[in-house]
């Protein structure tokens, strides 16, 4: 259930790495990023390689300290002793030490968020289960493919029930049926409660889960919205016939294998064509609305840059 | 409990190191050649000789000239295989995987840092207090001699050496984040103000000084135990080298306070 109340608020935030021995050779991973994250949503945060993705989770984990700019968490996500907590995180190519199972691992991690005893073994067995692991459980990570090891990755995040995730780039190493298995994970957790902030380029997976995404370029939000807000309204229709049929007023048909697809622009050339294949008797197999995908999107708005 | 995980993940990393490996290796070696390298030759119920890998030597001889220069040499032997080893030791937990995951799960930096300090040192003074009990056991049951000196040099000597060395590899470690440049870096500084005392590269008093200000006692450390161990005059143990440990420590945690983690 996604809330109107923020989670965590970014403000003008600018990240500068700087090299060399007096910091003379320096590169802005990010420049004056402001945003919200609110509860319960799923956020892709988009872009090419060194769009500065990575540097944004981190800064938000306090693992790198901005430049410039604040972030500010909301008080649920601190522990008692007022360490940031209640975080899961799958770092980008997460590694493991490959001489622990993947059992001692979750049984550490866990313990080291307070989890203990037979509540820590009934959750070790369920995030387990969700990714697929329980029959490897207690082979050492050497033994383990890389789409394994970023399920244990994924296991270990979730592990504590975290309030937010952050996943950089989950879905990278898997297969087809890795990737619909996290795709199915993040949707049930967010029906959970839980927010979950997700790193992609791969934009197809990210369309059929987030809410919301935004789309970084060289360390510059270019744009944030839902995505159906991106994606915008359909601009038109497929329709797609059985046998090829010449239309007089210029619609075209192409054959892509499935059928022969037509091209309309508007409602009112799509009655227009409908209104044409009746007098041929010629029904219709589909009408698919025309969209512009995540994708496209994501190229234009790189493109305008 | 956290604080308990958080020893045995930090303990289970410093076991899986090849530097640790090679650790036991260096100790093992020292203990089998102990034990089936060396003999003792008797003539009724009095020891003779000494046969070294199949060469016999006289005791008198082993005693007097040949036991001091063996445990100068064995000492430098043991201070080189012990500091390549422990420096990668302490230095490599900036590759640990896991690193990002303690420190969002509320972990202090501080608190990793210690930690991994004090098991690499109490991990080299465990295994050069087992060695020394090894050499006690060895030398009473095949020779009927208590060398608890030379002992106590070989047990407490190197890792108090390298106690101050790890406190320095700290500050290396956490700016350079390579293994091997703190292990050169401590190679360095061990042999070249042991070079500086020892005059060899600088002559004058003066100089010699200023240097023991820069560089960590290590000599004077040195010349406490191997004093000991050749039962010559003893040297003071210097204790303001711990003052060396705590400064090297805390300039690391400061510095590790600040670094961001890749």
């Amino acid at each position: 259930m996604i809330s109107t109340q923020e989670i965590i608020r970014v403000e003008h935030l600018t990240k500068v790495y700087r090299k060399g021995i007096i910091g003379s050779d320096a590169t802005t991973a990010l420049h004056d990023v402001s945003f919200s994250i609110y509860e319960g949503e799923i956020l892709a945060v988009l872009g090419t390689n060194g769009a500065g993705k990575t540097t944004l989770t981190k800064c938000i984990l306090q693992l790198i300290r901005p430049t410039a700019g604040t972030i500010v968490h909301s008080e649920k996500l601190f522990s008692s002793s007022k360490q940031l907590s209640h975080i899961g995180y799958l770092p980008e190519l997460f590694r493991v030490p490959p001489y622990m199972t993947a059992q001692a691992l979750l049984r550490s991690l866990g313990s080291l968020n307070g989890l203990k005893g037979k509540v820590l073994d009934e959750r070790i067995q369920y995030v387990l289960g969700l990714v697929q692991l329980e029959e490897q459980a207690t082979l050492t990570t050497k033994n383990y493919s890389k789409g394994m090891i970023v399920r244990l990755g994924i296991a270990q995040a979730i592990l504590h029930t975290p309030l937010i995730l952050f996943l950089d780039e989950p879905t990278d190493a898997l297969d087809p049926l890795g990737k619909v298995m996290v795709r199915n994970l993040l949707l049930e957790l967010s029906r959970q409660g839980t927010t979950i902030i997700i790193n992609s380029h791969l934009l197809s997976e990210i369309e059929l889960v987030a809410h919301r995404a935004a789309i970084f370029h060289k360390g510059k939000l270019l744009r944030i919205g839902t995505v159906s807000e991106l994606i915008g309204k359909h601009t038109g229709y497929y329709v797609v016939l059985p046998c090829y049929v010449e239309f007089p007023s210029g619609i075209s048909c192409n054959n892509d294998g499935t059928g022969w697809k037509c091209e309309v622009n508007s409602t009112s050339q799509l009655e227009e064509c409908l209104q044409f294949l009746k007098t041929k008797n010629i029904t219709p197999v589909n009408i698919i609305p025309k969209r512009t995908t995540l994708e496209e999107i994501f190229i234009k708005t790189i493109e305008q840059q | 409990m956290k604080t308990l995980t958080l020893c045995y993940l930090t303990l289970y990393k410093i076991f899986h190191q090849p530097a640790f490996m090679f650790l036991l290796i260096v100790e093992f070696t020292l203990i089998f050649l102990l034990l089936f390298g060396v003999h003792g030759e008797y003539e009724g119920d009095l020891l003779i000789s000494i046969s070294v890998f199949g060469k016999n030597i006289e005791v008198d001889l082993i005693l007097y000239s040949l036991l001091p220069l063996l445990i100068s040499f064995l000492w430098r032997i043991v201070m080189f295989l012990i500091i390549v080893g422990a420096a990668p030791l302490f230095s490599e937990f900036h590759t640990d995987p896991l690193l990002p995951l303690y420190l969002i799960k509320g972990i202090s930096r501080f608190k990793l840092l210690l930690l991994y300090y004090v098991w690499s040192v109490l991990i080299i003074l465990f295994a050069q207090v087992v060695v020394a009990c090894v050499f006690i056991l060895v030398f009473y049951f095949k020779f009927g001699v208590i060398i608890t000196k030379v002992a106590y040099a070989f047990a407490f000597g190197p890792p108090i050496i390298v106690a101050i060395l790890i406190g320095l590899s700290a500050i290396i470690a956490v700016v350079f984040e390579k293994p091997m440049v703190s292990m050169l870096v401590l190679l360095l500084c061990y042999y070249l103000q042991l070079f500086i005392y020892e005059g060899y590269l600088f002559h004058t008093s003066t100089t010699i000084s200023i240097f023991m200000y820069i560089f960590p006692p290590l000599a004077q450390v040195q010349k406490h135990f191997l004093s000991a161990a050749l039962q010559s005059q003893v040297f003071p143990f210097p204790v303001y080298s711990l003052f060396y440990v705590l400064v090297y420590l805390l300039l690391a945690i400061v510095l590790f306070e600040r670094k961001e983690i890749a």
